[in-house]
């Protein structure tokens, strides 16, 4: 693209543009950020086509209807400001209430996503069985790892997505005293702290040699573990305040989770397909299972890319 | 509620800023000064509107959904990149037409009313219509 060059402007044509520049920011913030660069530069052609045609008196006879225009309109739109908050307020409510569900709707859709990966995960058990068909067909190895390392990302993106609301949620709750969010927050905290005792436990061995020896108790803490944290910080997360900064910066790394679930099932899907006519013993009786998983995996991803558009297009959404 | 199943008879009157820049924007997309210039053009200059007004009144229609701000440029390599251009959207459309309407029934009563039995549309007059 040519760059244009601009002519020098009149000495009557430039003072009339710094005149009209600083009327201009009488009006309301807002306003001015949107639309003053764009009357300047109305009011520079109309000053300068008036020049051209009728010199500087045809500008200076601009100014009687013009600064009527500008101060009147720039106090009509403080007072239109001022008219309606209600309206304004009701909008600003509405687009944070469907924000703060987008991140909800995305947390429950990695947590309903984290079920089949973790099915999946279990195909190399036991590794007896799992190695010789990773050294007879090492693409199936490979796709076992990216699915695995998807799945990983996504967690951790869902912990960048989590961690600051949660901070800002209880950093708000404690100065409002809000003990519903703080109680809230606090539960699901002493079921991690829980959870990872016997996690700890579990992986030295105590656990499974003194009372649990198949797994099945730690099987069953670990979906109550889940379902308290995922019930308990989606109800702190659609009581809280959170600004629409905050909200917005955590739909970033929800994106990124998002991309990572969709290569973990893509992986996932044709390390399946493939296992199916390579090994598909390994899957014994439970090949049901792995169409189940694959179907609940897209769904959710589905889910969670319906649920990060209502959050980035949140603004524009017609109140009902 | 979606845009395109409002009804257009609610947003009347308009005003008569919001109703020339739905006529001037009627034949394709402008940007600012280009409206302010299609009024006083379309009224023989009897109606002029300022960029202040211009702006709060495109505000209020963007918001109002009667117009869009849009991406393409008529001629790029000769238009400054800064300018906004504005088009009608099919409700916008719908508005204009439905003013229009609501001006022909007045005339239509005026024509009938014996207090104005000397009125005379300034269109016949010119032999126009």
């Amino acid at each position: 693209m040519t760059k244009r060059t601009v002519p020098p402007s009149p000495w009557i044509v430039a003072c009339s543009i710094r005149i009209y520049r600083w009327l201009l920011w009488l009006g309301p913030a807002e306003f001015c950020r949107e639309y003053a660069p764009s009357i300047l530069q109305s009011f520079r052609s109309l000053c300068q086509d008036t020049y051209h045609q009728h010199g500087a008196w045809g500008v200076l006879r601009l100014w009687l209807p013009l600064s009527g225009d500008v101060v009147g309109g720039m106090l009509a739109e403080h007072l239109s400001v001022l008219q309606h908050p209600l309206v304004r307020d009701e909008r600003r409510r509405h687009m944070l209430r469907t924000q703060r569900r987008s991140i909800i709707m995305i947390f429950l859709a990695f947590v309903l996503f984290g079920l089949p990966w973790l099915l999946f995960q279990g195909v190399i058990d036991p590794l007896s069985q799992w190695n010789p068909i990773a050294q007879a067909h090492p693409e199936v190895d490979i796709l076992y790892r990216v699915a695995r390392m998807a799945g990983e990302i996504a967690f951790l993106m869902l912990l960048l997505t989590l961690l600051p609301i949660l901070f800002v949620a209880v950093k708000q709750a404690l100065a409002s005293l809000r003990r519903d969010i703080l109680t809230l927050i606090g539960l699901s905290a002493i079921m991690t702290l829980v959870f990872m005792v016997v996690t700890l436990l579990v992986i030295t061995g105590y656990w499974t040699k003194s009372f649990d020896p198949h797994g099945g108790i730690y099987a069953v803490f670990g979906f109550l573990f889940v379902g308290t944290v995922t019930i308990t910080l989606s109800l702190a997360v659609a009581r809280s305040a959170l600004s629409e900064r905050v909200l917005r910066l955590a739909l970033w790394p929800a994106t990124i989770m998002t991309a990572a679930m969709l290569i973990a099932l893509v992986a996932t899907s044709i390390e399946s397909v493939l296992l199916t006519s390579y090994a598909p013993h390994i899957f014994g009786s439970g090949m049901s299972m792995e169409v189940v998983g694959d179907v609940v995996m897209a769904a959710t991803i589905i889910w969670a890319t319906v649920a990060l558009w209502r959050g980035f297009y949140a603004r524009q959404l017609p109140t009902r | 509620m979606p845009l395109t199943d409002r009804d257009p008879e609610a947003m009347l009157p308009l005003t008569p800023a919001v109703f020339h820049i739905l006529l001037a924007l009627a034949d394709g997309e402008r940007h600012g000064y280009s409206i302010m210039q299609e009024i006083a053009t379309q009224t023989q200059g009897k109606f002029r509107i300022g960029p202040t007004t211009l702006y709060r009144s495109i505000k209020q229609m963007i918001s109002a959904g009667l117009i869009v701000e849009t991406d393409e440029r008529p001629d790029p390599a000769s238009d400054d990149e800064r300018r906004r251009y504005y088009c009608l959207t099919p409700f916008g459309q719908q508005v204009a037409l439905a003013e229009i309407r609501r001006f022909e029934r007045a005339i239509t009563l005026a024509h009938r009313l014996p207090g104005l039995a000397g009125w005379q549309s300034p269109l016949s007059s010119e032999g126009m219509v």
